[in-house]
């Protein structure tokens, strides 16, 4: 090699030297800034997001307040729908080819596995802070735990006068007291999903004793409804999403309460997917994301769901978390089903059987 | 009856007008032909494959309705539907010829008032009144619950089958009412006065005389309530499926919105055959009254009536239909108002206690404010043109000489008997089959509006071909003898003298379309929700105060365009109304 070609090679080393430099510069520059922005820039293009979803639209308003103050350019729809409808609603519409959701919600282990199956989710996106949760926060690529949400006893303090009903045994043993009992139908899944968690905890004899005195609902609304009214006086195995209901409103508080299942709470995982299929696909992730981030989690708090990320304490004394469930129900007697197909598997034999005891 | 009378107006005119009279009249008749039996096509189509109409691929089978036939659901389901429909007909045939006779024929205090409250059920929002008696008479209802605290007595249950018969039948009786009541109106009450001159009392003549006078309106009214009943949607879905109890119009809608695999062929095999049932009961019912006889004239009566005496019985029974009409209607009415203004309604604390006035505020925002702005939107507009279509098909049926003018009657009076949810099936893959209009109707609430607009034309028609047939045809042949055309005929003479019942059809059609909800339910996406469907989905999440003060919503502008109706227009709903 002579000199010249020497020089050469020492400036293209150098070349090359400044050149990976300056990628290497760039690289780290770029992660510094909000790994988001992309999406955010994105989401300024999009109309807006149409969720699917499961929750009474009082909570979902409530968080969606939250994130509005995050993100007040995305406009978020809610439609309250019943679990099968969200999605059977999604296939339908996506197939068409007409607007859709943009993000599913719903407290279905079976739907969820199902529609794993059938490729409903965008798989394109995780959560930034989703390592500080639990590992079953991530159930399948895309589709996660929105809220694991305790089933909970919500009663009649007019009627009840002072007794507080702490288990589903206690209004079993009583039926002078707890004469008209109201809860989920097995056909409802969060039903489904908060029953399955009792039983397995404790079997059926207590569901058997309550039998002819239950008035199922299908939603927790209606539930709510029966127990103002006094048409019941306590529902077992509820929907959380009552503790907002109560909190919220001044006049439920003259006449409703809640408390946990003390001797068997079934959590009832709420799944959320951004759709496959999204119109608004980064306004959905930046919600997506945005429920796992700190002010996500005390949002999800306020609005009657269940914070549950690792370490998080709510700043205004808030409870409604999952530290606050095994804290006060100890933590063997909370079950956690999975979005699995042994869950999917059991349901037909379940509900056979839960007919059979309530019609 | 109309065609021979023109064989012999002036000739020479009309070989020049034809044509264009002619072209009209085809349009008229093909839109109308089209509109009401096409969306049917794409329902027996989609019930013959494998797969969902928009998905690639699908072969031709009957396997859906081979499933359908073969799934003890079904089956338990159309036990059901047929126990609630023998029911709902049996109440309220029997209870509306007995008002009917009271009304008509007696001589009970407040009868004719009676006869015009009877009506209401018919014309005031059905899903509304659902969820009144809900609020009122459901389980842990406001009345329900203080008539088991304070009496110890139970009341009947609204969930099981006996107890959505009674309210379906309360919907229905004006119908049977309305049937029977023409019916005895034209006939002349001169047998009856024979009878009771001969010394007959008055419960035999009843009996032998005027029951059986009343005999084809009952069969009449009884095959159409049994029809509507079968196809009845809300209070079942309501009242029923919280229970377990399917029927086959909840079996289809859940099978609809439910199942994993969304729009199954089953439900397009299902629907094929209620249409097939409810056509073959339209059938039964033409054959049993004659053509012509289905619908009620308005002619004069055949002498003054008579009216049998009460005595004692007078106020006793009129304050019998005072307190159904005030148990069926009027508490319902006001426990959806009551409703509307708490938080909820509860025995256990006193209403104002509970007062606010968010259920009303939340009418101002998103979907409830869309879905109050679109109901408004499609009565207006579908009111003007069902009318201005179905006045053209009248003249086109009754006052032309279209070689097909015969089948327009039965066109038009056709999907009265044909349950919302195939309309709304029907309509559903129709639009998808249609390219780039039935995309369009598909994401807009105009194709919602079409539906609605088909459901509900038989009300125009019913409406204006009474009085259609008082207008003498001599009248038009005077305008086609001094060389008008036909069109000009019926623009200048007829319409002008149609122009009552233009206003009656035009304020019916309003109310139909304002309340309607089912055929809708299969067409509503994101962003083209209408009242009734806003209310179902909403009570279904078991949320009460929103729904009750939209419910009063859809009562007060039903009430006010009723009054309006009446008073400026001088509309009176009466007869006809049972085709």
């Amino acid at each position: 090699m002579n000199s010249k070609s020497r020089v050469a090679v020492v400036v293209l080393a150098l070349a090359a030297l400044v050149a990976l430099a300056s990628v290497v510069g760039v690289a780290s520059a770029a992660k510094k800034p909000n790994p988001l922005a992309p999406l955010i820039a994105q989401s300024k293009k999009e109309s807006g997001i149409v969720v699917y979803g499961n929750p009474p639209s009082a909570n979902f308003t409530n968080l969606v307040a939250a994130f509005n103050k995050q993100y007040p350019w995305v406009k978020v729809t809610e439609y309250d729908l019943d679990d099968n409808t969200i999605f059977s609603k999604y296939a339908s519409e996506s197939a068409q080819g007409v607007r859709t959701a943009d993000l599913l919600i719903a407290s279905a282990p079976n739907l969820w596995v199902y529609s794993s199956r059938q490729g409903y989710a965008d798989k394109s996106f995780t959560p930034i802070g989703l390592d500080k949760y639990p590992t079953w926060a991530k159930q399948f690529k895309g589709i996660f735990v929105m809220s694991p949400d305790p089933a909970i006893i919500v009663y009649n303090k007019l009627l009840l006068k002072g007794t507080v009903p702490t288990s589903v045994a206690q209004i079993a043993a009583n039926p002078s007291t707890y004469d008209s009992v109201t809860g989920y139908t097995v056909d409802n899944t969060f039903g489904y999903t908060g029953l399955y968690g009792y039983v397995a905890l404790n079997g059926w004899s207590n569901l058997q004793k309550i039998a002819k005195r239950l008035k199922p609902q299908t939603g927790v609304g209606a539930q709510l409804q029966l127990l103002a009214q006094g048409g019941a006086k306590a529902a077992y195995l509820t929907s959380p999403t009552a503790r907002f209901t109560i909190s919220s409103n001044a006049q439920y508080r003259q006449i409703l309460d809640w408390s946990y299942v003390k001797d068997g709470t079934g959590l009832v995982p709420r799944g959320i997917a951004v759709t496959k299929h999204a119109a608004s696909p980064a306004s959905a992730k930046l919600f997506l994301d945005w429920i796992y981030s700190n002010a996500g989690q005390q949002a999800m708090c306020d609005s009657g769901f269940t914070a549950y990320k690792t370490g998080f304490k709510p700043s205004n004394g808030c409870t409604n978390t999952l530290s606050d469930v095994y804290a006060k129900v100890g933590v063997k007697k909370v079950y956690m089903p999975g979005f699995t197909q042994k869950f999917v598997n059991a349901r037909p034999k379940f509900a056979s059987t839960w007919h059979g005891i309530f019609g | 009856m109309t065609s021979a009378a023109y064989e012999h107006t002036a000739p020479a005119r009309r070989s020049r007008s034809l044509p264009t009279a002619g072209t009209l009249q085809w349009l008229v008749w093909l839109l109308v032909f089209g509109l009401v039996l096409g969306p049917f096509v794409p329902l027996l189509f989609a019930s013959v494959r494998d797969r969902p109409l928009y998905q690639a691929g699908g072969v031709f089978t009957l396997a859906a309705y081979g499933d359908l036939l073969h799934d003890p659901a079904f089956w338990r389901a159309a036990l059901h539907t047929l126990e609630y429909a023998s029911l709902t007909t049996a109440l309220s045939v029997v209870a509306g010829g007995a008002v009917a006779i009271l009304v008509a024929r007696t001589d009970m205090p407040g009868g004719q008032a009676f006869g015009r409250l009877t009506l209401l059920p018919l014309l005031l929002p059905s899903l509304g009144i659902v969820l009144g008696w809900i609020v009122v008479w459901g389980p842990g209802g406001y009345l329900s619950s203080q008539i088991q605290s304070h009496l110890h007595i139970g009341t009947l249950d609204i969930n099981s089958i006996p107890g959505m018969a009674v309210i379906e039948a309360t919907r229905l009786l004006p119908v049977a009412y309305m049937t029977c009541e023409a019916a005895l109106a034209r006939a002349d009450s001169s047998l009856e006065d024979a009878a009771r001159s001969a010394g007959a009392p008055p419960l035999t003549v009843l009996r032998r005389i005027t029951i059986p006078m009343l005999r084809p309106a009952l069969l009449n009214s009884g095959t159409l309530i049994f029809t509507l009943s079968i196809a009845s949607l809300g209070i079942p879905l309501l009242l029923g499926t919280p229970h377990n109890i399917q029927f086959v119009s909840t079996y289809l809608y859940l099978q609809w919105t439910n199942a994993a695999t969304p729009d199954s062929p089953i439900v397009s095999a299902g629907a094929m055959l209620l249409l097939l049932v409810a056509t073959l009961l339209l059938l039964l019912r033409n054959r049993l009254l004659g053509a012509e006889a289905r619908y009620v004239s308005v002619a004069g009566k055949a002498g003054r009536t008579a009216m049998l005496s009460l005595r004692v019985w007078r106020w006793p029974l009129a304050c019998a239909i005072g307190l159904y009409l005030a148990l069926s209607t009027l508490v319902p009415v006001l426990g959806l108002a009551v409703m509307s203004f708490v938080a909820f309604l509860t025995p256990l604390i006193a209403p104002w206690h509970l007062f606010t006035w968010s259920n009303w505020q939340i009418l101002g925002t998103g979907v409830y404010l869309r879905s109050i702005e679109h109901s408004a939107l499609l009565a207006l507009v579908g009111g003007i043109v069902t009318t201005a279509v179905v006045a053209v098909g009248t003249l086109v049926a009754h006052r032309s000489k279209l070689p097909v003018r015969r089948t327009l009657p039965f066109v038009m009076l056709y999907p009265r008997a044909i349950p919302g949810l195939i309309i709304g099936i029907g309509f559903f893959w129709a639009f998808l089959e249609t390219g780039g209009p039935g995309s369009f109707l598909r994401q807009s609430i105009w194709g919602i509006l079409l539906a609605f607009c088909i459901r509900n034309l038989p009300f125009a028609y019913v409406v204006m071909y009474p009085t259609l047939t008082r207008i003498g045809e001599e009248l038009d042949r005077a305008g086609r003898s001094v060389g008008a055309s036909w069109w000009r005929t019926c623009r200048t003479i007829v319409l002008p003298l149609l122009r009552p019942a233009l206003f009656a059809s035009f304020i019916l059609m309003f109310v139909e379309i304002l309340n309607d909800y089912d055929p809708a339910l299969f067409l509503v996406r994101p962003g083209t929700e209408v009242i009734g469907t806003t209310m179902l989905d909403t009570f279904l999440q078991g949320i009460v105060g929103p729904v009750a003060s939209l419910a009063m919503v859809q009562v007060g502008i039903t009430v006010i365009v009723l009054a309006l109706g009446t008073f400026v227009f001088k509309v009176r709903v009466s007869g006809g109304h049972d085709a």
